[in-house]
């Protein structure tokens, strides 16, 4: 399975990114590979809709879980949609810290 | 009798109970109860910057009722702000999308369809629905 995660920079030690949309990357997570990889939100200085852009990027790459400090209403229609499951921690964490929670 | 109300779709209700004007003596004054259509009808015009139309498909209603909601919301927002009285959230007549809570990890999650209610990183049981 993949996972996304919105993630401030491009290093396993930055924290997750508060906004899913506008975040500067995303990092892929495949629990089969255990590899990640980091690619970067084209699409966050979009003046609108760069949520629904970001989501068919994902989507393409066969998402199965999100995590993001928040998600705005479209994005959240858009995955509930497509079900993909939604993940938003309640307390400041590292990109690390999840990969070690999901691996 | 009336038609009874169409469930209006509310995507994540707030995680909190409302709101106290700062700096007033008096306690016992009548609190105003914003309901979570209203709530949530603010949410999308005014912070998600959607269209009313937009925003009514989102809530599942239809485009004028819409409206009438926004329109009530922004009222009772105005009401509390000028006489100077407590907002309350209220469970309207409302269909909430299920958000799932799990103390342990301390995240808040979706599920997807027919999947079983566990949590996603420690794969533990209960988990709370909070709405």
């Amino acid at each position: 399975m993949k996972i996304a995660i919105a993630a401030g920079s491009n290093e396993l030690t930055s924290s997750i990114d508060d906004h899913f949309g506008r975040s500067r990357w995303y990092c892929i997570f495949d629990t089969k590979t255990k590899k990640h990889e980091f690619i970067e939100n084209a699409f966050k200085n979009h003046p609108e809709k760069a949520g629904y852009k970001a989501v068919d990027m994902l989507i393409k790459k066969r998402i199965k879980m999100v995590i993001a400090g928040r998600f705005g209403v479209k994005v959240m229609h858009a995955f509930r949609n497509k079900n993909i499951q939604m993940i938003v921690p309640q307390r400041k964490i590292k990109i690390k810290e999840i990969i070690n929670l999901i691996k | 009798m009336g038609r009874t109300k169409k469930k209006r779709w509310v995507q994540m209700a707030p995680c909190f109970g409302g709101f106290n004007p700062a700096g007033t003596q008096r306690q016992n004054k009548e609190k105003i109860f914003i309901t979570f259509e209203e709530y949530e009808a603010l949410n999308l015009c005014d912070y998600e910057l959607l269209t009313q139309a937009e925003a009514a498909r989102m809530m599942n209603v239809s485009r004028p009722t819409f409206t009438r909601i926004y329109e009530s919301a922004r009222r009772k927002v105005a009401k509390a702000f000028v006489e100077c009285t407590p907002i309350r959230f209220d469970k309207g007549n409302v269909y909430i999308i299920p958000w799932y809570y799990c103390s342990r990890c301390s995240i808040n999650f979706t599920l997807p369809r027919h999947a079983p209610e566990i949590c996603p990183f420690c794969k533990q049981r209960p988990v709370i629905q909070n709405n």
